[in-house]
């Protein structure tokens, strides 16, 4: 029914009319990228399912003061990280870390296995970052927002943004070197 | 020492005053710096052209993060969501339906539960009607002065 509309008609439909349908289509459409970017902050499934679901029923009650001058996608960014910024905050560090799947990009196992330890690293470093910082990062590297969305997303300026951005990569570069020579050393023994 | 220094990156600084977030920010993702045209002056800027190089590693990072399984949402995430958006807003409407005729019914409850609500006190005899059904005697009948 809602299919041929974009996310623009669904909130005018969602917001001047009430249109508790309309609002439901925009729900199944973003509600991956809701989960996606609270599990990246939280880093934990519970808490992000609780982020994401709570993102999506305060964007219902806040779209009548949706002027539509940001995209919807952008405009649930920005409530989901604040959320999951504040549930982050509240909480000490949580022991059940996501731990991710293999990434499956070669056909061979060793190779598959070099891949799947990197990408362990890779997070884990990720993990180490503070949360306003893998909060930017995810935004942009997994999410791909533009400075302009991250400032508005992250409430700040776009120089702000690159800062934190340009420490967060300095960060895991250094973190996945450091694993990288541990590898080749273990490797050479 | 600065922060460059402090994390381990570039010690070199630019003397046209770039900061090493903008450089970084234009060679991977294509913004432009408010200080100076990059493409012109990061060629001829050995501390520009350390950060580069330095900021192009990173790349590799994030290909890295963008290769592990993307998450969905468990389908109970939008069923409760939009389950208590459909409450709420039915909530709502019944509401808005009664219009201020909810107002009423509420005092009318808790008015009724008030001790001093005259429906409860106003017998003649003084006594108080509680709301009550009295009980029958043994021949069936109602006892003398209920």
């Amino acid at each position: 029914m809602f299919a041929d509309l974009d996310d623009a008609d669904l909130v005018v439909r969602a917001r001047d009319g009430e249109d508790v349908e309309a609002f439901a289509e925009l729900v199944h459409r973003h509600r991956d990228r809701a989960y996606r970017v609270a599990l990246r902050i939280t880093r934990h499934p519970g808490d992000a399912e609780d982020v994401a679901q709570e993102a999506l029923v305060r964007a219902w009650r806040s779209l009548p003061g949706f002027r539509g001058d940001a995209r919807f996608s952008t405009w649930l960014y920005r409530i989901v990280t604040n959320l999951a910024l504040n549930r982050v905050e509240r909480r000490p560090r949580v022991a059940d870390v996501e731990l991710p799947d293999t990434a499956v990009r070669s056909d061979d196992p060793a190779a598959r296995t070099e891949d799947a330890e990197r990408l362990t690293a890779a997070l884990a470093a990720l993990e180490q970052l503070s949360p306003d910082q893998r909060a930017c990062y995810v935004l942009r590297e997994i999410e791909g927002l533009s400075y302009e969305e991250l400032a508005e997303v992250l409430e700040t300026s776009v120089p702000a943004v690159k800062s934190r951005l340009f420490r967060a990569r300095q960060e895991l570069t250094a973190a996945l070197a450091r694993y990288d020579a541990v590898g080749r050393e273990e490797a050479g023994t | 020492m600065n922060d460059r220094e402090a994390i381990g990156g570039t010690r070199a600084v630019c003397v046209a005053g770039v900061p090493p977030e903008d450089v970084a920010a234009w060679v991977l993702d294509g913004e432009e710096s408010d200080v100076v045209a990059l493409v012109r002056h990061v060629p001829d800027c050995v501390a520009c052209r350390a950060v580069v190089t330095e900021a192009s590693a990173s790349r590799g990072v994030a290909e890295t993060l963008r290769s592990a399984p993307s998450p969905a949402a468990p389908a109970r995430v939008a069923k409760r969501a939009v389950g208590r958006i459909r409450a709420e807003t039915t909530v709502l409407t019944v509401v808005r339906a009664l219009g201020g005729g909810w107002l009423r019914v509420v005092h009318a409850l808790t008015d009724y539960t008030r001790p001093t609500n005259p429906a409860r006190i106003d017998r003649a005899d003084g006594m108080v009607d509680t709301g009550e059904l009295p009980e029958l005697d043994d021949t069936g009948e109602l006892p003398p002065g209920s």
